[in-house]
């Protein structure tokens, strides 16, 4: 298990950070930490494809006359570009998240989940 | 060398990332998440993947930094965990 | 840490730990995923589109239509921030930290570096096609330059710079410009977002560069458009 663990040991790093971007949505009572823990999920998950495409050796993947165009001089760039439109995504998540947390504080006045449990009960 | 410069920006993540979650005051936690975005910015462009890293640390640490410190300002900055 | 949240983090650990060894190993250039399509737009992205940067013509012609896809999302985020901060009753009023003298280095600092910013932003939009960049990157550092004015320079020179009721048309017509340029190609018998079918005398090489610049153009004015209407949404809106 460790000796096919080792050559992948980026992977295990991501899946770390996936853990406390989950402890972080799972574990924590204030709305903006749980909001904090899903920017770091994401993070972890967008950075998981990107190493995947990574080849040990290659360049950036800007043609180059000097390396010609041959495919294995160069990364992989088709997760480079479906990346770039999760992380624009991700962005638009968290304002719109945002916004949800200010309607939210409008209301009840407090983003604590305990609090806010109590408040919601109270107010009809 | 470039396996021991990928592990060192792993850690720093991480560390980030924990300290971001463990914070009790939130806009601290939103500078920490401001820095583990920046510092992943930098593990994109290590990889390879320069257009993705631009776009984090514009995206990430930039506006993302901003919205929370506005949403922050309008609601409460402590937090009970 | 209560208990069922520890579970659940154990239980993923052990799924992704024993998952992980059907993923090739780390910069493996044999790995599945780098084979295939990603062989063929590297070996044919620079005499396609006469573009050095291969991942904007992937995004930006290979698969423009997720591009516009993502665009739609970005203006509807937009759009449900306005939907759930709208005013209520009067104009809302301008918070306090938006309204406050502002310390002296930091507007002269500011003043100083908000031209560079967007020079290089519209560095960064047009030289997409050789260096990394883009009309994302652009676009966002547009914003994030009208955003810093926001915060620095006081209501009244950062509204007279860039005023609040321009954001959201400004992302509309970004996002017609991206659809605009697919209709032309559509227009003149080709495909949707077909670029080198559109109607000037150019190479079809050429055409598609362009057409990839203009798209990106397009792109630049919706996310600037968009991140600026939620920044103004969340500082003033619902009051």
């Amino acid at each position: 298990m460790i000796e096919t663990l080792v050559p992948r040991w980026p992977y295990v790093c991501t899946v770390v950070l996936m853990l406390v971007g989950l402890y972080g949505m799972l574990g924590k009572q204030n709305l903006v930490k749980k909001l904090i823990g899903l920017n770091v999920f994401q993070t972890a998950i967008i950075l998981f494809f990107i190493v995947q495409a990574y080849k040990t050796g290659a360049s950036v993947p800007i043609w180059d006359a000097r390396l010609g165009a041959v495919a294995d001089a160069y990364v992989n760039p088709i997760p480079h570009g479906l990346m770039l439109t999760a992380i624009v995504v991700s962005v638009a998540i968290t304002g719109v998240a945002l916004a949800l947390l200010i309607r939210i504080h409008r209301n009840f006045g407090t983003l604590d989940e305990p609090e806010l449990l109590d408040a919601m009960k109270r107010s009809p | 060398m470039i396996d021991l410069l990928i592990a060192g920006l792993f850690v720093f993540a991480g560390v980030a990332a924990v300290v971001a979650l463990v914070v009790r005051d939130l806009l601290a936690a939103s500078v920490a998440l401001s820095t583990f975005s920046f510092i992943v910015a930098l593990l994109y462009v290590v990889m390879g993947a320069v257009d993705v890293g631009f776009n984090e640390a514009v995206l990430g640490a930039g506006v993302t930094g901003t919205l929370f410190v506005v949403a922050i300002f309008r609601t409460r900055r402590g937090s009970m965990d | 840490m209560r208990v069922p949240t520890l579970a659940v983090l154990l239980a993923t650990l052990v799924v992704m730990l024993a998952a992980a060894p059907g993923l090739a190993p780390f910069g493996d250039p044999t790995a599945p995923a780098s084979g295939h399509v990603a062989g063929h737009y590297l070996e044919h992205a620079y005499h396609d589109a006469h573009t050095p940067n291969v991942v904007t013509v992937m995004i930006a012609d290979y698969r423009s239509f997720d591009t516009l896809g993502e665009t739609m999302v970005v203006f509807a985020a937009g759009l449900a921030c306005a939907l759930m901060l709208l005013p209520r009753g009067r104009r809302g009023r301008v918070p306090r930290f938006l309204h406050r003298k502002v310390n002296l280095i930091a507007e002269v600092i500011v003043r100083i570096m908000l031209p560079a910013v967007q020079i290089f932003a519209f560095y960064v939009i047009f030289h997409g096609h050789y260096s990394p960049g883009g009309g994302f990157q652009g676009g966002a550092l547009l914003a994030a330059s009208i955003l810093l004015g926001r915060i620095v320079l006081g209501r009244s020179r950062s509204q007279a710079a860039f005023p609040t009721a321009l954001g959201r048309p400004l992302g509309a017509i970004g996002f017609a410009v991206f659809a605009g340029i697919g209709l032309v190609g559509f227009a003149a018998g080709g495909a949707f977002l077909q670029y080198d079918r559109m109607p000037f005398a150019l190479p079809p090489d050429m055409l598609r560069n362009w057409g990839i610049l203009g798209i990106e153009l397009g792109v630049a004015m919706a996310v600037m458009g968009t991140l600026v209407s939620i920044f103004d949404d969340l500082s003033v809106g619902g009051r």
